[in-house]
């Protein structure tokens, strides 16, 4: 069964976008050079309102469907989408920024909110207002945040650009290691090839908008088909 | 401190128009004396346009609150040529002199304009009546209101709309959960301009509502009522009006102090 099928047609200003990938791997990624239409890609299939034609499902569910006239709203879709720069609520604490997802009256939510920062061990950070984290806790929040809502899947947009060199190791290993263990299927953005090969079985390569190469890292290291190939995942 | 100091050429000209700008307002409370104040405030004249123009004002405001609100999201949300032709709609009654757009109001909805012949059938009957006075209010206080909480809209990160309504939160849900908190200095600041800009109304009201003392006189239609009878009553009414100024100008520095934190 497929995890994530796009086949995604459409005009964003200048950019032509015309990405058709199909994978069955638990994490994907989305590689390529800036303007590419990575996180346009990643905003659509969340539910950004675009003007795009085609279809795409995550995890079995369809997001949305042109021929169809089918466009399920984002509320319905159930992902956990994790924006760049994280995109935490700066109203609200990390507790209930957590909480927001959370289904069920004000005490559950919190309960559920509480065990959900234990998971990502996070809780001692309930009572902080995101301008108060660090990047690798504002990660962790962002992810519980997103976890806590039950998704089907998970869109994650550069997830570890915002860390300086030392956290970047250890929350590529932890991000992972949750990753697994959710056993939810996962598009990740990146432009680190060290993320890439950690985290994803299947490499899908945008450039100007199209998919030029999908496959194993591995795969894609061997016969790399262009010059941002070889650059980023180097030649074996 | 290391801060640059103001060059002393933009003092002497600048302060030769702060002055402008405060010794006229200035005088008017230095010189009035408590007594005529008092005397002034007792005025029936006085108290009726009080009341009348707190009414009026706040109804005008929840109005604008409700309308405006929305379609200040729309702006904000607004792309391309569409939304240059709907800012400038917004801000047409900001350029318009009020006494046009005073008998622009009576040529649409006078006893012989176009739409109020219509009314007229109904049994409704706009011109002069306090209607009339919260519909030329609320044409020249949108703008204020609208365009404050519209740039308030746009400074809040589509992102953060886009992931709460992927936790599951509605249209409107994500909205008044995230884009109106956020907002919401924006809003109060937009809320205060507009409600100044209606208490000051003057010259559409006159033309399409009249100066009917307990219908449609408002306290600036007052004051220009009083100064051919009662100097001091008119004095009176405008240092009410100085005292709410004061007031709303406390209130807007708080509002931007909260905004930029």
């Amino acid at each position: 069964m497929s995890t994530f099928s796009v086949e995604l047609r459409g005009r964003i200003g200048t950019l032509e976008l015309d990405i058709r990938f199909e994978s069955s791997a638990a994490i994907t990624a989305v590689v390529g050079p800036n303007g590419a239409g990575k996180s346009t890609l990643l905003r659509v299939l969340a539910g950004a309102e675009l003007a795009m034609q085609g279809k795409a499902s995550a995890a079995g569910g369809t997001l949305f469907d042109s021929a169809r006239s089918l466009w399920v709203p984002p509320e319905a879709r159930r992902l956990g989408y994790l924006p760049q720069g994280l995109a935490l609520f700066p109203h609200l604490n990390v507790l209930d920024n957590v909480a927001f997802g959370c289904a069920g009256d004000a005490q559950q939510r919190l309960s559920q909110a509480a065990m959900q920062l234990r998971s990502v061990e996070a809780e001692h950070l309930a009572e902080r207002m995101p301008a108060q984290l660090s990047g690798g806790e504002a990660q962790r929040v962002a992810l519980a945040r997103a976890l806590a809502a039950q998704p089907r899947a998970l869109l994650l947009d550069e997830p570890l650009a915002a860390l300086d060199v030392a956290h970047r190791r250890s929350t590529r290993a932890f991000l992972a290691a949750l990753l697994r263990q959710n056993e939810r299927p996962a598009l990740l953005v990146s432009h680190d090839a060290r993320d890439v090969r950690a985290l994803a079985e299947h490499v899908v390569v945008l450039e100007h908008g199209k998919v030029i190469q999908q496959g194993s890292a591995d795969e894609l290291a061997r016969a790399p088909a262009s010059d941002f190939v070889a650059e980023l995942l180097g030649t074996v | 401190m290391n801060e640059a100091r103001s060059p002393q050429w933009a003092i002497a000209l600048g302060g030769a128009l702060l002055v402008l700008l405060v010794l006229p307002v200035a005088t008017l409370v230095l010189t009035s004396s408590p007594a005529e104040v008092a005397r002034g405030l007792a005025h029936p004249m006085t108290r009726t346009a009080i009341a009348l123009s707190l009414r009026t004002t706040l109804l005008t405001l929840l109005i604008l609150v409700l309308l405006g609100t929305p379609l200040a999201l729309w702006l904000a949300r607004a792309r391309g040529r569409a939304k240059a032709w709907l800012q400038a709609a917004v801000e047409l009654p900001i350029v318009l002199p009020p006494a046009v757009l005073g008998l622009a109001l009576l040529m649409s909805f006078g006893r012989a304009g176009v739409f109020g012949r219509l009314l007229d059938t109904l049994g409704i009957a706009l011109p002069f009546s306090t209607a009339a006075v919260i519909i030329a209010q609320l044409i020249v206080s949108a703008p204020f209101y609208v365009q404050t909480a519209r740039v308030g809209f746009e400074a809040v990160d589509e992102n953060l709309v886009l992931v709460a309504r992927s936790l599951g939160a509605s249209s409107f849900g994500a909205f008044r959960r995230i884009t109106l908190p956020l907002a919401s200095s924006a809003i109060l600041t937009g809320a205060a301009l507009a409600w100044a800009r209606a208490l000051g109304e003057f010259g559409a009201t006159l033309l399409f509502a009249g100066s009917l003392a307990g219908r449609t006189q408002t306290l600036p239609l007052a004051i220009y009522g009083a100064l051919e009878a009662d100097i001091s009553a008119a004095r009176a009414i405008a240092l009410v009006l100085c005292g709410i100024a004061f007031v709303l100008l406390v209130l807007l520095r708080m509002f931007a102090a909260t905004g930029a934190r």
